[in-house]
């Protein structure tokens, strides 16, 4: 069972949402923060409309009448402001953009697809498109402090009394923050949900917008009325997705949990990201190598991401501790070799506190929370059922090493292993070129398959 | 007893332990009316297709199927290694023009002809591409027991002696070919719908048969509404639903003939019957099923509402039982004893003990 079931049950009987953590796992907003509420045809994922600005002010809407026309003139105001927003707040050391749920960052990524490289559009659109595609590729990043998809982030902090398939519903999702007084709060989120939280307008409104599409086409004359019915009913369901957005972030950021400014560093990563995208434009990563290096990134960004959130989250550490992958302990006993003596020995003796059961085997890598100690596991025994003890070998953090020493202790390193394994890939690509690319090899005597490899083996064998 | 359409079967398919889902499969024309007369409330929620939703993907189909089906073709060619222009096609839908709904009888002769042809050698006289044949799925037996489904096209694959079935869908492929899961979801049931009424007619035709589970699938890409290149998918696990759901509607059909007999039609029919048949509900009820919101209503109590996982982990036990549970939890054995070891470890990874979830479920 995990805990989020029983969470959920809680916050069913309380009537309001139930948060799962102790701590924010995003950076409080530094600077000004910019969002983005885009209405799109349903089901042609061709945006109509778009709410944006600074989240400070009031938002700008942009709209288009006919979407399927593919004129993309309308976008100019947003590709502006969008490009402006990027370029200062990455030289500002800040960024952040809110989306009220992910079909609205889909919404962006397509257009990111469609006018990156669209030889009809304008530089500014152009610019516009591969913003709108570094934005959607930095979303994907494990942890990433950047991009702020609010359904998302506020069920990593909270469950409701609802079943999970509900919360997709970011007004539903609002409802069980801030419950109405005196009603039923299960019910009231089911009405909120009855208007869709996925970037496109509400049904009654779609019908009429279709509908006068239609009389346009088919009634010059009235064309401009209905032009300016739809161009209402579109700014309209922009500025409802960005008055949610307002909303889920205002409440969010009152929820009470505590700020963890550790994960600054992690946005500062994410930042340096973006700024070399936006110095070197480079397209999609297709090739071996360069797919490794995204796997590599991100596997880096998961570690230092779970490792910030275990240290500064209290519930988070409980969890890694039932999980056998954390536990707390006291060193018991230090045997340190002397300077400049050989063998060079660094052992802990750590005895754990009671906990269940513990995943760690030697070999592992384990780190201290509070004293940064970083060590690997060299023994493992068990006391009694629940007691176990540890001799670990001290790879970096000697002085803070003490008998004495109380502290949690979680499985796996931070260490950035991006340059080492960059380096491999270097060598690999300089020694076998034809193993990570689409060229096939030049023939090589040697290689030519016409050559009888046994003969030539043992040619080589005689030669040696 | 008759059966209203694929529709039915593919949604029965989706929970195929609900009964009532099945009953419904079997005789629920109307679903807003059947809302109505079950609850007494008019359907609150969003209902159909939308009109602009709909405009596209018949827009994407008839972009597939204009100049003799060329898009389509060249797409299918570049995967069945054929020659596109040497791709015989034969258009269903413009020979016999109209619903599907209302052509079956003859489209349905037609593809069986293109069958009996396939299997008599006749090589020239059997097309490609076929697109929107008819297939028949028997499922209660009786001459209005079948459902009729029209798959957007069939294709044949000349190396294998088959026709394989294809959907045409205007979801966008992004790069690197990620479509929504659960967009795909009813499109995979819909198509194993037809893998099995293929199947059926390919034996009754006298097709020796290879074992193919598999389907094509044409999405549209991020350009307007060009065709991407096919994917072909295996639908074993969406099969296996289908033929649950299957007997699960014999079984729906059984008990609804039982519960009729010597009742009078005009206060037996499913309205009136629904109290009769048990309720699955789970999380993929929701937007899915119209009964949804009363099959919720109903099991208000229990955690089911509380999604999938928690109906797993409570079973018969209401949440809030959780607190008489727990202030008897030394003297509790089996199941019981075991949910609260369960809830214990949860309660621990939430920074709680046992006594502080007796307080916050009381």
């Amino acid at each position: 069972m995990s805990y989020e079931v029983l969470a959920r049950a809680i916050a069913r009987n309380q009537g309001r949402a139930f948060a799962t953590v102790s701590s924010f796992d995003v950076t409080q907003d530094v600077g000004p923060v910019f969002g983005i509420a885009p209405i799109k045809v349903v089901s042609e994922e061709i945006v109509q409309a778009i709410a944006f600005g600074r989240m400070d002010q009031a938002p700008t809407v942009v709209k288009e009448h006919q979407p399927l026309s593919r004129r993309s003139a309308f976008l100019e105001p947003f590709a502006d402001a969008l490009n402006s927003y990027v370029e200062e707040a990455i030289a500002a050391g800040s960024m952040r953009i809110y989306f009220p749920h992910q079909p609205a960052l889909e919404c962006l990524a397509l257009m990111g697809e469609r006018f990156e490289r669209n030889r009809e559009a304008t530089d500014t659109i152009r610019r516009m498109g591969y913003h709108c595609r570094i934005i959607h590729e930095l979303a994907e990043h494990p942890g990433q402090q950047a991009i702020i998809v609010m359904t998302d982030v506020i069920q990593r902090h909270l469950v409701t009394g609802q079943s999970p398939t509900k919360d997709a519903s970011l007004r539903s999702l609002l409802v069980w923050m801030q419950p109405p007084a005196g009603g039923d709060v299960a019910l009231a989120a089911d009405a909120a949900a009855l208007v869709p939280s996925a970037a496109i307008l509400e049904r009654a409104d779609d019908d009429a917008v279709e509908h006068l599409r239609n009389e346009m086409r088919r009634r010059p004359r009235v064309a401009d009325a209905a032009r300016a019915r739809i161009e209402a009913i579109q700014e309209r369901g922009a500025l409802e997705e960005w008055s949610v957005l307002c909303e889920a972030r205002t409440m969010f950021w009152s929820l009470g949990l505590n700020p963890n400014p550790a994960l600054l560093t992690l946005l500062a990563d994410n930042l340096e990201w973006f700024r070399r995208r936006l110095e070197t434009p480079r397209p999609r990563s297709t090739r071996a190598i360069a797919m490794s290096r995204i796997f590599d990134d991100f596997d880096h960004y998961q570690r230092s991401y779970g490792g910030l959130k275990i240290s500064a989250d209290r519930l988070h550490f409980e969890r890694t501790r039932l999980d056998g992958r954390g536990f707390v302990a006291t060193v018991t006993a230090k045997n340190f070799s002397a300077r400049g003596e050989k063998p060079k020995i660094r052992d802990l003796s750590l005895r754990i506190e009671p906990q269940p059961f513990l995943r760690l085997r030697r070999g592992t890598a384990i780190r201290g929370l509070a004293s940064r100690i970083m060590a690997v596991v060299r023994a493992v025994g068990q006391i009694d059922e629940n007691m176990f003890e540890l001799v670990v070998s001290v790879e970096s953090g000697m002085t803070a090493a003490q008998v004495g020493l109380r502290d949690r202790w979680v499985e796996g390193h931070l260490s950035d292993l991006r340059a080492p394994k960059s380096a491999v890939y270097r060598a690999v690509t300089a020694r076998a070129p034809h193993l990570l690319s689409d060229a096939l090899p030049a023939a090589a005597g040697a290689l030519d398959p016409r050559v009888d490899i046994l003969a030539r083996l043992r040619e080589l064998e005689e030669q040696r | 007893m008759s059966l209203r359409s694929s529709r039915g079967l593919v949604r029965a398919a989706i929970n195929p332990g609900c009964e009532m889902l099945a009953a419904m499969a079997l005789e629920v024309g109307d679903e807003r009316d059947f809302y109505r007369e079950v609850t007494g409330e008019e359907y609150p929620a969003e209902y159909g297709e939308r009109a602009s939703a709909r405009r596209r993907g018949s827009k994407f189909e008839n972009n597939n199927h204009r100049n003799n089906a060329a898009p389509l073709r060249e797409r299918l060619a570049e995967h069945l290694r054929t020659d596109p222009e040497k791709m015989y096609v034969r258009n269903l839908a413009d020979e016999i023009p109209g619903p599907p709904d209302r052509m079956h009888a003859v489209r349905l002769h037609r593809t069986r002809g293109f069958l009996r042809d396939l299997v008599a050698g006749r090589a020239e006289r059997v097309p490609d591409l076929v697109i929107q044949p008819t297939l028949e799925l028997p499922i209660l037996g009786g001459s209005n027991g079948s459902v009729f489904i029209s798959p957007d096209f069939a294709v044949l694959d000349r190396s294998a002696g088959i026709y394989r079935l294809g959907e045409e869908k205007s979801f966008i492929v992004r790069r690197g070919g990620v479509v929504s899961r659960s967009d795909l979801e009813l499109s995979r049931l819909q198509t194993a719908v037809g893998i099995l009424a293929l199947r059926h007619e390919h034996a009754k035709a006298g097709v020796a048969l290879p074992p193919d589970r598999t389907a094509f699938f044409i999405f549209a890409t991020p350009y307007g509404l060009e065709a991407h290149r096919p994917f072909v998918d295996a639908l074993d696990a969406e099969i296996e639903h289908v033929e649950r759901a299957i007997v699960g509607l014999r079984a729906a059909a059984g008990k609804l003939a039982r519960l009729r007999q010597g009742v009078p039609r005009e206060v037996s029919e499913l309205p009136d019957l629904a109290g009769e048949f048990r309720i699955n509900f789970r999380e993929s009820c929701i937007g899915r099923c119209i009964l949804a919101p009363r099959c919720e209503r109903m099991a208000s109590a229990s955690a089911s509402v509380l999604g999938d996982e928690a109906t797993d982990v409570f079973g018969a036990v209401l949440p809030s039982q959780l607190p008489d549970l727990i202030a008897r939890r030394d003297a509790l054995t089996g199941a019981e004893g075991a949910l609260v070891r369960t809830i214990a470890d949860a309660a621990a990874a939430l920074g709680l003990d046992l006594d502080e979830i007796a307080r916050l479920t009381a």
